[in-house]
């Protein structure tokens, strides 16, 4: 990666690519636009430190940029949980299948992917999507789903497995 | 599933999506992080992760996309210019080298001051046992 010889020009480039998609689940986690693009910021400088370490074995670089701007939000959320959630009105609370409709500013590919992966949720069976939405898009950890929906940590363990399992399978179909 | 302390390859693929995502209990994820530090040969465990973020990756498709302000770039740029690539690790490694030195120093400064201020009652036992 040529972020890890220390090129700015190269860090640029990921930003410009993969921002938008930081930001979005950021956003969707935090609820916050400022709390988000400080999830962001912290993320692209953890890129900057860490490129040396990036292994292309775990995931692509989007992947990569996203796992870590997930976990920064995680943390950030939990941090504010424990100071009064914060929220600036910019997502409101609604499901991931209404917020996955496509606004008409989108570009087409983006529109595509959009409703493909919207589609791979909606053929999830109901409990494992409810699952992957709690863990995905809200941040909980497996054992805050299992308290919060009153399911045994077992079943929540097997659904975040079988749902993802699934989702892969599902999102390599919706590509061919 | 239960943790174990030497984790195998396919207990860790069971639990790849969950690490991936970062919903496993902490003494989970720790055990998972380990496992994959430990040297190969893996069956599949890496790829299991890459999957799965693969996925995760794919999701953020269900929210839109959303730029960030003109400012955030500029504020990134300003924070890399005075930390270079790789600046955690060399400042974790450095603080390591550090921590020896004071260890050693304060080890040194010791043994050295033990040895000085023994020193007179040395002299003392030696002038009254030569009697």
């Amino acid at each position: 990666m040529r972020v890890a010889a220390g090129e700015v020009a190269a860090l640029r480039a990921l930003y410009d690519e993969h921002a938008p998609r930081a930001m979005a689940i950021a956003l969707r986690i935090l609820r916050s636009s400022e709390e988000a693009e400080d999830a962001v910021q912290e993320t692209f400088l953890e890129v900057w430190r860490r490129a040396a370490q990036f292994d292309d074995r775990r995931g692509s670089a989007v992947a990569w940029v996203v796992t870590i701007a997930r976990s920064r939000a995680i943390d950030r959320l939990r941090a504010s949980t424990v100071a009064g959630r914060v929220f600036d009105g910019v997502m409101p609370n609604d499901d991931v299948l209404r917020t996955a409709l496509p606004s008409p500013a989108d570009r087409v590919e983006e529109r595509r992917d959009g409703a493909r992966v919207a589609t791979a949720l909606a053929a999830l069976p109901a409990a494992q999507r409810e699952t992957i939405e709690l863990a995905y898009f809200e941040g909980l950890s497996q054992s805050e789903i299992a308290v919060k929906t009153g399911t045994p940590l077992g079943t929540v363990k097997m659904r975040v497995k079988l749902a993802i399992d699934k989702l892969s399978g599902l999102l390599k179909e919706g590509e061919e | 599933m239960t943790v174990s302390d030497d984790m195998t390859c396919e207990e860790f693929t069971e639990m790849a999506p969950a690490y991936a995502l970062a919903v496993l209990d902490e003494t989970e994820g720790t055990a998972c992080t380990r496992h994959l530090a430990q040297g190969g040969p893996h069956r599949g465990c890496q790829e299991a992760v890459g999957e799965a973020r693969q996925v995760m990756a794919r999701l953020t498709a269900a929210v839109p996309a959303r730029p960030p302000s003109p400012g955030l770039w500029r504020a990134i740029e300003a924070r890399i210019a005075v930390v270079p690539p790789g600046a955690v690790d060399r400042r974790r490694r450095l603080r390591t080298i550090g921590g020896w030195v004071v260890a050693g120093a304060v080890i040194g400064f010791t043994l050295v001051a033990g040895a000085a201020l023994s020193l007179p009652f040395k002299l003392i036992w030696a002038a009254l046992h030569n009697d």
